[in-house]
């Protein structure tokens, strides 16, 4: 597993030590079930089955009680319902899809007054190997990174949306980069995120 | 860091911030960086530059009193204005407005739907009013109508037709524009006006009849910026009995000629949707994008003649050009419509060959929706978000976005025959080698001129790739715009461009822009810029 910050500064991996990886591994959560008691109610979360990633997301939400929605790419239906649910109110989503799904989400969700919490995205490093990009809240993602070898993508995935505050109320966010064990075999950057309503201060 | 309107203090927009909070609420007025971000355009091509046209802030008003109300604080504090429906015109700009710093006046909160009415068949909507919107009105009132949509559907109405945008059904409705029936629109001084028979006090022919009496004013709102549209009125389509999806090829490359002749007469006696042009040859000739051998070869002396271009066609054994036929309406009308177009077709291209892919009663089942696609039927979608890859490992890179470049060209077989040598001659003369292909398929989606041309793709990391794209756009608007083509949308980097290129008369029709634009609007308060139109006070300011 290697890590490294994508822009200096943006990362705190500096000021970590790699004996504290362990600690901050551990206090990662390690169900979503137990993250989402504490930090989380997620409305609804939606995977894209193409993506290996994606079903085992899907099956760990599942696991911890949240409604799923399942697509094979086109993001409408869940789009549409989501769109009736915000006009009364904006909700806590999470997802594992495409980066194309989450842009048509996200421009929603602003419009909605949410925010993208919580964004991990397939991507290609400047050698062309995949890399999951890290964004998200800084503790989270700092511990996200210095933990994150040889894993479950999907499952992984879902647990830190779990861990995600479920208001989104500042631009203070954190990136890391991390490599992919298993990339994924189709063609399109697959994304986890998390869609939190905005708190105004 | 907010960036503010030009020749405005900060002291100045910070009162202009207070005013337009005791108007919608504080909730309701957007200017820290975070909500300014939202209103970026996500496919500008001026990423992270100091060109590209950030706003300073955003005002959501809730009504027309409220618009009303920002328009004259806006006057007050000379702050402009840039109006939005849904912003989600991407490609032709989204949210941002033309002017950095400009506040964008975004109208998502003004999202009533008015009235459907499917025993005159139209409605009369707000500007924040979506297609998903109107789709699931009409679908839960169990309406007999159909919206007609652009792909993808998460739009507006109203800022779709302001933006001369299109659907895919019958011409009468697929011209967004063309298809509106009556605004209400607040004027740069604050003041209302409703056009056509709106303006008759007790009518109920609002949406009937879009002339009413005296000259028809409703051309100057859309693409322009003379006023704000909060209500608009469209003809809406019957939702027809049946569909018909037939395909009709030719053999040859000059075959084109005369398919363009049947469907144009198809088009023009209302018998068909809007027509899907295709080049099996075309598609036999490139994988991933890429050109193969013979192609390369066929272009590699310049552009080839129509003998060599027929040999090639012949050699690859399929034909050189497809046309789907969208047919709406009784069961029995459009299977003669049917046999009429082959008859028709057959009559002048003894070779052309003919396949109906699709006979149904309507509404659509979901096969026909996911086969044919959502927009011919009425049903709105993102499912382009899934067809157009957004990643760097397809060719679809890099995969930020796209400027869209369509240059309107004559409805002729001859034009689309020589197209590709304009943008041929485009690209050389900017050094670009790539290879085009003599087989131009247009598209339709105004009914009575055909629209092509290639767009650039956009990085948000890489300035120098845009800064190269922008070369090439500017470009081929060049280039065509010697052929007497040009443009009909596009987004405000370029609109200066191609404004600049409607130039007869020593840019008369520029000038009377301008002209109303000094009369209605003094202080610039309406998106300043907005299609080459500048208050006179900013008129040095065109790129």
């Amino acid at each position: 597993m290697t890590t490294e910050p994508t822009s200096p500064g943006a990362s705190r991996r500096g000021v970590l030590q790699a004996g504290a990886a362990a600690a901050l591994a551990s206090a990662l959560p390690f169900t979503a079930a137990a993250a989402m008691a504490k930090t989380a109610r997620f409305h609804k979360a939606v995977y894209d089955a193409r993506f290996p990633e994606g079903v085992s997301f899907g099956a760990e939400m599942e696991r911890g009680g949240t409604p799923t929605h399942a697509i094979k790419g086109d993001i409408t239906p869940f789009y549409n319902s989501l769109y009736r649910q915000w006009k009364e109110a904006p909700t806590l989503i999470a997802g594992l899809t495409s980066a194309n799904a989450l842009f048509a989400l996200e421009l929603m969700a602003n419009a909605a007054g949410m925010r993208v919490a919580f964004r991990a995205e397939q991507r290609l490093d400047r050698f062309g190997a995949p890399q999951w990009l890290l964004e998200g809240p800084p503790g989270l993602i700092d511990a996200a990174a210095l933990s994150a070898a040889d894993r479950d993508w999907g499952l992984f995935a879902a647990r830190l949306a779990a861990a995600c505050p479920a208001r989104w109320s500042a631009p203070a966010s954190s990136t890391a980069a991390c490599a992919v064990a298993s990339p994924a075999a189709v063609d399109e950057r697959v994304t986890a995120w998390v869609l939190a309503p905005v708190v105004r201060i | 860091m907010t960036v503010l309107p030009p020749g405005v203090s900060a002291r100045t927009f910070a009162a202009a911030v207070n005013a337009f909070k005791g108007i919608v609420g504080d909730q309701w007025v957007f200017t820290s960086d975070d909500d300014v971000f939202t209103y970026r355009d996500p496919y500008s091509i001026l990423w992270d530059t100091d060109e590209e046209r950030v706003p300073s802030g955003a005002v959501a008003p809730a009504s027309v009193e409220q618009v009303q109300q920002v328009v004259r604080a806006a006057n007050k504090y000379k702050v402009p204005l840039y109006p939005i429906s849904t912003g989600r015109n991407l490609s032709y700009g989204g949210s941002a407005p033309n002017q950095r710093g400009s506040m964008v006046l975004d109208l998502k909160r003004m999202n009533k739907i008015i009235k459907v009415d499917d025993y005159r068949n139209f409605c009369l909507v707000e500007p924040g009013v979506t297609y998903f919107d109107l789709y699931n009105y009409v679908q839960d009132n169990k309406l007999d109508v159909w919206v007609d949509l652009p792909d993808p559907g998460w739009g507006s109405p109203i800022g779709n037709a302001l933006d001369h945008g299109i659907g895919y059904q019958f011409a009468a409705y697929r011209d967004h524009f063309g298809a509106h029936c009556g605004m209400e629109v607040v004027l740069p001084n604050g003041e209302l006006v409703r056009t056509g028979m709106g303006a008759l006090p007790g009518s109920d022919t609002w949406q009937d009849f879009k002339y009413g009496t005296g000259p028809m004013v409703d051309g100057l709102f859309a693409q322009g910026n003379f006023g704000i549209v909060t209500k608009m009125g469209f003809h809406m389509m019957p939702a027809p009995e049946a569909f018909l999806g037939g395909m009709m090829y030719v053999p040859k490359h000059a075959d084109i000629v005369h398919l363009v002749k049947v469907v144009n007469a198809l088009e023009d006696q209302g018998l068909i949707g809007m027509p899907v042009w295709s080049s099996p040859v075309r598609n036999a000739s490139f994988r991933n994008g890429v050109p193969d051998p013979d192609l390369v070869k066929l272009m590699a002396d310049g552009w080839p003649s129509v003998e060599r271009i027929e040999e090639y066609v012949a050699k690859k054994g399929v034909p050189a050009y497809g046309v789907r036929l969208q047919l709406y309406g009784p069961r029995k009308t459009i299977e003669g419509t049917w046999e009429y177009a082959q008859r028709k077709l057959k009559a002048l291209v003894p070779g052309a060959t003919f396949e109906e892919i699709a006979r149904e009663d309507m509404p659509p089942s979901q096969e026909l929706v996911d086969k044919l696609g959502h927009h011919y039927f009425g049903v709105p979608s993102l499912a382009i978000f899934s067809m157009v890859s957004r990643n760097e490992q397809n060719a679809a890179n890099p995969p930020d976005g796209h400027n869209n470049n369509a240059a309107i060209l004559p409805r002729t077989g001859e034009a689309l025959m020589n197209f590709g040598k304009c943008v041929m001659e485009a690209y050389q003369s900017v050094g670009e080698k790539q290879t085009v292909s003599p087989f131009t398929t247009p598209i339709t989606w105004h009914p009575r001129v055909f629209f092509a041309g290639p767009g650039v793709r956009i990085s948000r990391e890489d300035k120098e790739h845009n800064k190269r794209q922008r070369e090439i756009y500017h470009a081929l608007v060049n280039k065509f715009a010697e052929y007497g083509y040009v443009d009909y949308r596009t987004s405000p980097t370029y609109q200066d461009l191609i404004v600049s290129k409607y130039s007869f008369n020593n840019h008369s029709l520029r000038r009377l822009h301008e002209t109303i634009k000094d009369a209605v609007d003094p202080n610039g308060i309406i998106s300043p810029g907005r299609y080459g139109i500048y208050p006179k006070s900013q008129r040095t300011n065109r790129v």
